[in-house]
């Protein structure tokens, strides 16, 4: 197949994702919005049927990725220009980002080293709060909010990994459930933390002086500030994302792979578990820190409500959902479950429901989620496969 | 004076679990540039021999030394760095990775992976590990053309034939000084069992110094492969030499076939 053919198609596909996404936030209706949905499922089903098709995309992706990538990363940041009559639904684009940083973090846990690991949300409330606490009784600038909350969620990270390095499987999951409910109840009883009441008040960050709380004029067209900050989060997705991959692609990748498929192998070749485990969670654990400074100052409030168990559940379910072990998986994963459920707020209590019932039909019919991880493919030097 | 032919040397090992004595005050030594051929019924202790060599079993008593250094309280990751590499009687790969990524990983311990270089000299570490990737596909071409074709597949797809190859490429990577096979020809047929045989002998010329010790249960294979030949029985030594004069032994015959 010719090169150029590929990245068409790989084009093609990217679009009609982009159209989906568009039409299903601009419409109000809620009929509407189960019709697009359907739509949206219909096409996936007859994917999955038409194999030559797949295997053409995957193909693309792997022999057009970096064309395709910034195809994407272009899309992404035309994105918001379709909702300027509309700050609420650009809003909600950068909770998908938020939440997409902070699964990506958590994959480290569960996809690379398969540690399931439900104290993300909890990880997030941290950063959250050592932010918003640094900048609002310090009066901090965001910067260094984030940088303390970073070094904080960090900390975090090996206080929870050092106790489930004795744990495996189900036993590390109770772990960090422990871990995520000591956590939301320290932070809801203690004063400093504001208790029930949370941290109000919280700045928006400045950037080369311009407050991203208000909106600017370029050239006669007024940019609200939540698009501003739509970029930054962005910013910091695509950062986080190289950061990321080059970690899985490298030894450490390797290696973590090596102590979640078989630790007694890993041993027998020299591989410690301790280091790398412990690695994986603070990795995690600084990617939910920096999520949730990224929160916490957009919402401008924080409460024990942004790292309730639910935030943690649903963080996993985003990585189970995307595809564990795979990084546009994930990300995937995380809009998709912050942009469905928004559409279906008129209905509460279903909301609920259809969230559950794509959980149970995912791990039913397709564990691997909706894209499953590839092998390592390395260049040739000599030429010959 | 520390006897410099001698590779491994297990004195007096005993291994308790619980009341059952897996292993009984064994000594065996594997020389240098020696194939040895371990052999005894089901149950005789041969596999938690070598559970007790890498590390992954705490023995209750006697010593191991490695090429003259007390190995018996390090850990297996410390054993393995030494150079003792083993494969496993039920394969141990990496089931979820690429038949590449097992080989690669079995070098692992010639690296010194660091997280400096994996965020700031990426490149460089994305051109050392492809040429790892021709060094595995090279190994995996001499022992079966079809693995190295095929070396995207995962090791779960495989064959449990191809795994056992897999496994012994992972292990020669790793450049053992002292390489322990549980059982490599299970389940292979005459055939398969003869070349598998043919390569280890093979390698054994080619790296200079190895030490290779080999469970079997097919007694022909020990007979064509092994230099010596050691036999337990309910975890103790019951006889040791070359084959012939192993065949011979009553006590040998007596725990194969049962007292006459």
């Amino acid at each position: 197949m010719k090169k150029g053919k590929l990245l068409l198609i790989g084009v093609f596909f990217e679009l009609l994702l982009l159209a989906l996404i568009v039409i299903f936030l601009k419409i109000d209706n809620f009929l509407q919005s189960i019709l697009i949905f359907a739509v949206a499922v219909g096409i996936w089903f007859l994917l999955a049927r038409k194999t030559r098709m797949v295997e053409n995309l995957g193909m693309a992706m792997e022999e057009k990725r970096k064309e395709l990538l910034l195809i994407a990363l272009l899309m992404v940041i035309i994105l918001p220009f379709f909702f300027l009559n509309n700050i609420y639904i650009i809003h909600i684009l950068i909770l998908a980002l938020i939440y997409a940083i902070a699964a990506v973090g958590l994959d480290f846990q569960m996809g690379s080293t398969g540690m399931v690991n439900f104290a993300q949300g909890t990880m997030l409330g941290i950063g959250a709060y050592t932010s918003a606490l640094l900048c609002t009784t310090f009066g901090v600038s965001f910067w260094i909010g984030l940088v303390g909350a970073i070094i904080v969620s960090g900390i975090f990270g090996v206080i929870l990994g050092l106790p489930t390095l004795k744990t495996k499987e189900y036993h590390l999951s109770l772990v960090t459930i422990a871990f995520a409910y000591v956590g939301y109840l320290l932070i809801l009883n203690m004063k400093w933390t504001g208790g029930p009441d949370g941290i109000a008040g919280i700045p928006k960050p400045k950037l080369f002086g311009f407050s991203l709380s208000r909106s600017i004029d370029i050239g006669g067209i007024s940019i609200p500030g939540k698009m501003l900050y739509f970029y930054l989060v962005l910013l910091a997705l695509v950062l986080l994302i190289i950061v990321a991959s080059r970690l899985k692609n490298s030894w450490l990748g390797l290696t973590w792979n090596a102590v979640r498929d078989d630790e007694i192998s890993a041993k027998c070749y020299g591989i410690r578990l301790m280091p790398y485990k412990l690695l994986s969670f603070v990795f995690g654990s600084v990617f939910a820190g920096i999520a949730g400074v990224l929160y916490a100052h957009l919402v401008g409030f924080i409460s024990t409500e942004s790292m309730a168990f639910s935030v943690d559940l649903l963080l996993v379910a985003m990585v189970i959902l995307g595809g564990m072990d795979n990084i546009a998986g994930v990300i995937v994963g995380a809009i998709l479950l912050v942009i469905i459920p928004e559409k279906f707020r008129s209905i509460q209590d279903f909301r609920i429901l259809l969230y559950a019932v794509t959980l149970i039909l995912m791990l039913v019919f397709r564990p691997q989620g909706l894209i499953p991880k590839k092998v390592r493919v390395y260049r040739n030097i000599s030429g010959n496969r | 004076m520390v006897d410099n032919k001698k590779l491994l040397d297990a004195r007096n090992v005993v291994m308790n679990f619980g009341g059952l004595k897996a292993l009984d005050g064994v000594n065996v030594h594997v020389n240098k540039n020696e194939i040895l051929g371990l052999i005894g019924p089901n149950g005789s202790g041969k596999t938690t021999f070598f559970n007790v060599i890498t590390g992954l079993y705490h023995l209750t008593d006697g010593e191991v030394s490695f090429e003259g250094e007390n190995i018996t309280d390090k850990t297996p990751q410390e054993i393995a760095r030494l150079g003792i590499i083993r494969t496993f009687q039920s394969s141990r790969l990496w089931f979820e990775l690429s038949v590449l990524d097992n080989v690669i990983l079995g070098m692992y311990m010639r690296e010194k992976p660091s997280l400096f270089s994996s965020f700031f000299k990426y490149n460089r570490v994305r051109s050392d590990l492809e040429a790892k990737a021709e060094e595995a596909k090279a190994i995996l071409n001499e022992f079966n053309p079809d693995l190295a074709n095929n070396c995207y597949k995962r090791a779960q797809e495989l064959a449990l034939v191809d795994r056992r190859r897999v496994e012994i490429c992972r292990a020669l990577v790793a450049h053992p000084k002292l390489l322990l096979l549980d059982e490599p020809s299970a389940g292979m047929d005459p055939a398969e069992t003869k070349e598998l045989m043919d390569d280890i002998k093979r390698v054994r010329k080619t790296k200079k110094g190895l030490g290779i010790v080999i469970i079997e249960h097919d007694m022909t294979v020990i007979s064509t492969v092994a230099e010596r030949v050691v036999v337990f029985n309910f975890g103790k030594k019951i006889a040791e030499g070359d084959f012939s004069q192993i065949r011979l032994n009553k006590e040998v015959r007596e725990a194969y076939l049962g007292k006459e």
